[in-house]
């Protein structure tokens, strides 16, 4: 069932079945938590760069956030630190996936406060001129879920 | 389902503590089909999803302040039950609430008598920021039994060191809003079995079904 559904969810990203696509970038599986307080939420979206040339993100904004930055959880012998990451890569034809311990966006200070089931729009803008605006579905907080698992934005 | 960022953390796991003879658990297709009561012992363990201590380590002596603004000695007030440890910050967006909503979501799910058995212990690693009010707001909306605590740096240092962890450490990463801090901290949930012992911590990477596996054949005792 799992390969069906990660075979499923190639064959969507694919065809442009998700969240967004701008240029050649196409998002998906993109789901923020709904956060536990109002200073910080967390926000995950796998950017597929289809080319033709390389690209960077480069901001990430959100009307209702005052602010997005782009993070990486370091896991540094049992330590796990954080890294401001300024640009983000995006090499043609190699998915980048953010992911809880790793990649991820930081909003802070929300307003008004999401709960699982609202949604988010995250703002995207890339360095060779392309922006795009993708909803983002909310889901209380745990397991991250499934590839193809991400819900519906309502 | 086991990732490899557990596999990772096993080994930071191991390297902090010293150990050598850290191992990850492996399920086995027989351990899965046993019936729990009069498991042998090994196979209770090897049916664990967390990371096995090659040395155990005795539970923290230290006294901290819980929301309520009462004193919590952690020795005395958690003796004889499962008890999960856990030392982070309200202001954490990745990891602290993913581990702590994972817990919460697992322990609604459980039955009283397991439950009533297991205590959750978050230590505050940011009390400048993490007011009572806030830490006990943020602990509330995982599970309103979870106990958190908070005490002065140094104290919560202290019980770092005791607990055999690193200190977290205060990170500016935006030197343009210094208030906006991180706080570098341990990655995995310690858990102590009714011995007074942690056999086994639980790192970054760990889902709920682990948690759901692993708490019921806990609360019975270490597996001997």
């Amino acid at each position: 069932m799992a390969s069906v559904r990660r075979w499923l969810f190639a064959l969507l990203a694919g065809t442009g079945c998700a969240v967004g696509t701008t240029g050649g970038i196409t998002v998906t599986e993109a789901y923020g938590f709904a956060p536990a307080t109002a200073s910080e939420a967390a926000v995950y979206l796998t950017l597929h760069n289809q080319g033709p040339g390389e690209d960077t993100l480069v901001r990430v904004s959100s009307p209702e956030a005052a602010g997005v930055m782009l993070h990486r959880s370091v896991t540094s012998g049992a330590m796990i630190t954080m890294e401001h990451v300024d640009r983000l890569p995006l090499p043609v034809g190699e998915p980048v996936r953010m992911a809880p311990g790793a990649l991820h966006l930081m909003l802070v200070d929300l307003a008004p406060v999401p709960q699982a089931g609202d949604s988010l729009s995250i703002i995207l803008e890339f360095a060779q001129g392309a922006s795009q605006t993708v909803r983002v579905p909310v889901i209380p907080y745990g397991d991250p879920p499934d590839p193809g698992g991400v819900p519906e934005v309502r | 389902m086991r990732i490899p960022t557990l596999l990772v953390a096993a080994t930071t796991t191991c390297a902090l503590i010293g150990a050598t003879a850290c191992r990850t658990s492996e399920s086995t297709p027989e351990a899965r089909g046993s019936v729990e009561a009069g498991l042998p012992a090994v196979v209770a363990r090897n049916r664990l999803h967390g990371v096995l201590l090659g040395q155990p380590q005795p539970k923290p002596d230290f006294v901290l302040t819980t929301t309520e603004g009462t004193s919590f000695d952690f020795r005395r007030d958690t003796d004889g039950l499962l008890t999960l440890l856990f030392f982070g910050y309200t202001h954490c967006p990745d990891i602290c609430p993913v581990h702590m909503s994972n817990i919460g979501r697992v322990l609604k799910g459980l039955p009283v008598e397991v439950t009533r058995k297991i205590r959750v212990v978050f230590v505050t690693t940011d009390p400048e920021r993490d007011t009572p009010e806030r830490l006990h707001g943020w602990l509330r909306g995982f599970h309103p039994d979870f106990i958190g605590l908070t005490g002065t740096p140094e104290a919560i240092q202290a019980a770092q060191v005791a607990a055999k962890l690193m200190p977290a450490v205060k990170e500016i990463v935006d030197s343009t809003a210094p208030a906006n801090y991180f706080v570098a901290h341990a990655g995995q949930v310690l858990a102590f079995t009714s011995d007074g012992l942690s056999h086994i911590v639980y790192p970054f990477g760990i889902r709920q079904a682990d948690w759901a596996n692993d708490l019921p054949i806990l609360v019975g005792g270490w597996p001997q």
